[in-house]
């Protein structure tokens, strides 16, 4: 039996040994023990010992030859193979790993954006582009504010003919904004924006002759139209109904239907006979942006903030002369020709009402709005006019934020 | 006067050819554990055989009994078996494999085993010595009538841990026993070139052990001398025993030891132990046949702790991370398993 | 209730203790008849006798190594190192020799041992009396490690201490032992390895232990009157490590504070907040701040040493930064 003398691994690091000296001949015999060579590794000399008695047949590697760990040395005779002991293999031999699949590297958009760790990850569960987000934080650092903001931020979208917005979280308290006669939902931008940073899903509709919706009201029923199926489609329940003015009529018509969590009415209309006709009639036929801005001015103890551009969208859009009929409908000879008394009163016994008075109002009159039911609460603004936010802006958002919680 | 029986036969009496035996088998185990090496079958290469040490660890260990514990260096496989470890466990560590004394977690250099009294080996030089104050300061206390040994090399003289325990165990007269295996060569460093006291005992002496050196070419030597050590330690007198020998190979594995000379090696090689005792059989009387057949048994034995290593299990890779803490206390969280709970996260 | 200092509740852990089981015993240097250099062990050798309050020579490594030994032999040392900056003598026994035992042997015998010692600045005692090795310790896997920041922590986690399977170093505060409250230490003792939420709080979270603790909360009372507020979190023990207790909280608040009075490089401040960065990530509004000791050597001027690590102040700060 003859076998191969390789070269051990002498040392942890070892990885191959120059051969020192040969200390059996070819042809001699040698005792398992007895040491057969010696090697040079990186840190020293060693010997070779014999793993059983045998005979030096032939030296493979001679003295001085560079050799790496497991390559021939020598042959020899009578010795047994170095690895003949029973092996037990720990474990099944190892089956060879898959081919990993070719791995795509997304590109990451928001590379190079200074963004928290929070923002990013707000971001991206909302299916936000960084990009598209101007950071406040320090350093122009995107933050979570800066995230939700911008989640509160409205799409605009259009359903059963009835344009609207729709802003905030999901998962937020549902709330609607209805505007009052020849507005539409933008008149409502700033306490929307304002409740969806405080988490509500706020739904504002451009009601049937108003805005951008395509459907027209002619009488105030009409300004109902196809608001139910709105709200549940979008909102998916019952909400917190906003109304301003003569929002009041759908919103009550609203709670009537079971659709409403909650009324909340700013400056309400059919409350009252009194009405400044020169004003709800003026806008059904104004053509002019000298004549809006006038007419509107009438809404506000503060210089009206809004800009040419603005006051000449609405002249156009009110120019097409949708709302005289709705007009004639709402303001009789006498005056005001709906009264939501009695609605009110029966639905304030079951549902939180409350009625925001500004005692500035210069369209109706707000003594009207505080000789209601008792169960209605009543909030005063001593010094606004109709269009109540534009000058009482915190305390309306104050009040909307708390009337609209849960 | 009544003449009280031992619980065990004194085995200070063991007869030479059983200290033969016991001397036969260190040395084969010890080739054998060489030859692991060579078929690249040992976990590791710090291997460090007490080849030419054999009358140290079965003198001093005759002069022992059961209950007695003891710590050793990292040169300490000789003293193991001759405290009664089996070989195969132990080949099976060095091996690092399942069926060792610590399934594969310690190996040569840290093998231990509680039921032999074995507090363990140690790889730090001195390391394992002041386990000894504190085993025999409890033997003390709970009066169990125990000694403990802490075996050392001649490196570990001139730790300064073994001034501190011997001077606090001859402070409180602890059962403690100081015993220094002096091979001559801290790995390459002779012991006269490590100190100029190297008549070693005189230090212990100095801290108030009784202490001796003793020459360990005649096995017989040492064990008389570690039965006075150890029954004046079991008595309050904390004792210390240099035993002078020769290390025949290298420091590690079997390196060529360059740093000493042929003639030295020859010279210690010669000043053999085993050698020794197999002509004081021979002198006594044994036939030659019948010491080759304790030869005979020892390579068997040996060679089979081989094919025990060989054979069995790598430890699974999850004990790993068992031991760390007491059984019942969560384990260390491996890093991938880590890695994989942030990355699902995040 | 008792008013107790939180000398006086460690004594009482101690006493408590060896009453209950005769295999504790206290080694160390001056643990014995002078009762310990900061006095701890005052009185115990009246009703334990010398043999149980061992007293030793000035052999660090032999003390740590004797306890190591006992332990292993079957009985419960609590070995005083007089200051957490004697723990490089004792490195090899403490980690290479006690922390390892267990596992180098295959989990044959663990070392129920305790090393009680002392650290932390605060009393003008210099470079080598002065230091937080704490991270030392966290770094050795093996050893468990406690740093009791109230009095009854003082006690529950001594308690705990002993009866801890495997080794537990327990660093004192210096600064701490004067310090009383009013303890009931019949009470429930809160569980090993379970940190404290101190305070409670939204904006940010200061974890912190130790002295830190009461700087911390001095400082969110600070923050408090500011509008900011910080919840303050004590982890009591560092090995085990209570990451539980503290992830919802950063989670929550988007903003963490971790205070050491260790030097912060490598330091017990930056493990956690590597793992606050990698396991609150995406909670997170602002980077992990470390308030911890400089990089430097403690002096004995007050005035330097105060400097060299944080204060209510220096904590208020890095929170007010944060916030803004």
């Amino acid at each position: 039996m003859s076998a191969v003398l390789t070269l051990p691994r002498l040392g942890e690091t070892m990885e191959d040994g120059t051969v020192v000296t040969w200390l059996v001949a070819p042809g001699a015999p040698f005792r398992r023990g007895d040491a057969l060579l010696e090697v040079e590794t990186d840190k020293t000399v060693v010997e070779v010992p014999a793993l059983a008695d045998g005979e030096l047949a032939e030296i493979l590697a001679p003295e001085g030859a560079q050799v790496r760990v497991g390559a021939p040395l020598a042959r020899l005779v009578g010795a047994e193979e170095p690895d003949a002991a029973p092996r037990i293999d720990p474990a099944p031999p190892a089956t060879s790993a898959p081919a990993p699949a070719p791995k795509v590297v997304l590109p990451m958009p928001s590379a190079g954006l200074r963004a928290t760790p929070l923002a990013r990850r707000l971001a991206r569960e909302a299916g936000i582009d960084l990009r598209d987000i101007p950071g406040k934080g320090r350093r122009g650092r995107i933050e979570r504010a800066d995230i939700e903001h911008h989640v509160g931020a409205p799409t605009d979208a259009r359903a059963n003919g009835l344009a609207y917005s729709l802003a905030g979280p999901d998962n937020g308290a549902r709330v609607v904004l209805l505007h009052g006669f020849a507005g539409d939902h933008t008149l409502w931008a700033a306490p929307a924006a304002g409740l969806a940073r405080a988490g509500r899903r706020v739904l504002s509709p451009d009601l049937p002759g108003h805005g951008a919706t395509d459907a027209e009201a002619a009488t105030p029923a009409e300004l109902s139209t196809g608001l139910a199926d709105l709200i549940a489609e979008t909102l998916g329940g019952p909400a917190h109904i906003v109304a301003l003015s003569l929002g009041a009529v759908p919103a009550t018509a609203l709670a009537n239907a079971g659709a409403a969590q909650s009324l909340t009415l700013v400056a309400p209309a059919g409350l009252g006979l009194g009405v400044d006709r020169a004003f709800v009639h003026g806008l059904a036929v104004a053509k002019s942006a000298g004549e809006v801005a006038h007419l509107l001015q009438r809404m506000t103890e503060t210089p009206l903030a809004l800009s040419a551009e603005a006051l000449t969208r609405i002249a156009e859009s009110l120019g097409q002369g949708r709302l005289i009929a709705l007009a004639g409908a709402i303001v009789g000879a006498a005056g005001q020709t709906l009264s939501l008394r009695a609605d009110l009163a029966r639905l304030a016994e079951t549902l939180p009402v409350r009625i925001i008075a500004p005692h500035r109002d210069r369209i109706f009159d707000w003594r009207d709005m505080v000789t209601v039911s008792p169960r209605i609460a009543l909030h005063h603004l001593p010094n606004a006019g109709h269009m109540a936010w534009w000058d009482a802006q915190r305390e309306v958002l104050d009040i909307l934020r708390k009337s609209t919680e849960g | 006067m009544t003449q009280i029986a031992d619980r065990s036969a004194p085995t200070s009496n063991t007869g030479l050819l059983e200290l033969y035996t016991a001397m036969r088998r260190i040395r084969t185990f010890e080739e054998r554990v060489g030859e692991l090496f060579v078929r690249g079958e040992s976990a590791g290469s710090m291997l460090h055989l007490s080849i030419g040490e054999e009358s140290a660890a079965v003198g001093v260990s005759s002069a022992m009994k059961p209950g007695d514990t003891f710590t050793t260096h990292h040169r300490g496989h000789g003293i193991f078996l001759a405290r009664g470890a089996d070989p195969k466990r132990m080949m099976a560590e060095i091996a690092g494999k399942e069926t060792g004394y610590c399934h594969g977690k310690g190996g040569s250099m840290h093998i231990a085993d509680m039921g032999l009294g074995h507090l363990g080996a140690n790889a730090i030089v001195g390391g394992g010595i002041p386990a000894v104050v504190g085993a025999a300061l409890v033997a003390r206390r709970k009066e169990t009538g125990a000694v403990s040994v802490a075996f050392f090399g001649d490196g570990a003289m001139q730790q300064g841990i073994l001034y501190e325990s011997m001077n606090m165990a001859a402070l409180w007269g602890l059962p403690a026993i100081f015993v220094c295996i002096n091979n001559q060569w801290g790995m390459g460093t002779r012991i006269d070139q490590a100190t100029r006291a190297t008549a070693l005992h005189e230090r212990a002496l100095a801290f108030g052990l009784s202490g001796e050196t003793v020459d360990g070419l005649d096995v017989r030597n040492v064990q008389d001398a570690a039965a006075r050590i150890v029954d004046g330690a079991r008595a309050g007198t904390p004792g210390f025993l240099a035993v002078d020998c020769y290390r025949h190979f290298g420091h590690a594995r079997k390196d060529k030891s360059p740093y000493r000379s042929e003639a030295e090696e020859d010279e210690g090689r010669a000043r053999d132990p085993l050698a020794f005792a197999r002509a004081a059989l021979a002198e006594a009387g044994h036939a030659a046949p019948a010491v080759d057949a304790v030869d005979d048994a020892a390579a068997a034995e040996m060679d089979s702790t081989i094919d025990y290593a060989i054979g069995s299990n790598e430890p699974q890779i999850a004990s790993m991370f068992r031991d760390v803490f007491a059984p019942g206390e969560p384990e260390p969280e491996p890093v991938q398993t880590r890695l994989d709970r942030v990355m699902a996260t995040s | 209730m008792e008013t107790l200092t939180y000398r006086d509740a460690l004594r009482r852990a101690l006493s408590d203790a060896m009453r209950e089981d005769p295999d504790v015993f206290v080694i160390g240097e001056e643990v014995g008849r002078y009762g310990g250099a900061y006095g701890v062990t005052k009185g115990l050798i009246d009703e334990f006798g010398p043999e149980r309050l061992l007293d030793t020579p000035i052999s660090e490594p032999g003390i740590v190594g004797t306890a190591v030994g006992a332990a292993m032999a079957g009985m419960r040392p609590v070995a005083e190192l007089m200051y957490v900056d004697f723990i490089g003598m004792t490195m090899d026994q403490l980690c290479n020799q006690a922390a390892k035992i267990r596992y180098m042997f295959g989990g044959q015998i663990g070392v129920p041992m305790v090393l009680r010692t002392q650290g932390g600045t605060g009393r003008s005692a210099g470079a080598q009396h002065s230091q937080s090795l704490e991270a030392y310790i966290m770094h050795t896997p093996g050893l468990r490690l406690a740093m009791p920041a109230t009095v009854g922590d003082a006690y529950h986690l001594l308690r705990h201490a002993l009866r801890q399977p495997d080794p537990v170093v327990f660093i004192e505060h210096k600064a701490l032992y004067a310090q009383s409250e009013d303890v009931d230490l019949s009470a429930a003792a809160p569980d090993w390895g379970k940190a404290a939420v101190r305070r409670a709080g939204s904006d940010l979270v200061i974890v912190t232990y130790s002295r830190q603790l009461h700087y911390a909360l001095d400082a969110a009372e600070t923050l408090s009157a500011e509008g900011i507020e910080a919840a303050v979190v004590d982890l009591r023990t560092l090995n085990p490590l209570d990451f539980d207790t503290l992830r919802p909280l950063v989670e929550a608040a988007g903003r963490a504070i971790v205070v050491s009075e260790g030097p912060m490089t490598a330091g017990v401040a930056a493990e956690l907040a590597a793992r606050i960065s990698e396991e609150c990530f995406d909670f997170l509004e602002n980077p992990v701040l470390r308030v911890a000791g400089e990089d430097i050597p403690i002096s004995v001027s007050t005035e330097l040493e105060t400097g060299s690590v944080p204060s209510a102040a220096s904590i208020a700060d890095a929170a007010r930064r944060l916030m803004s």
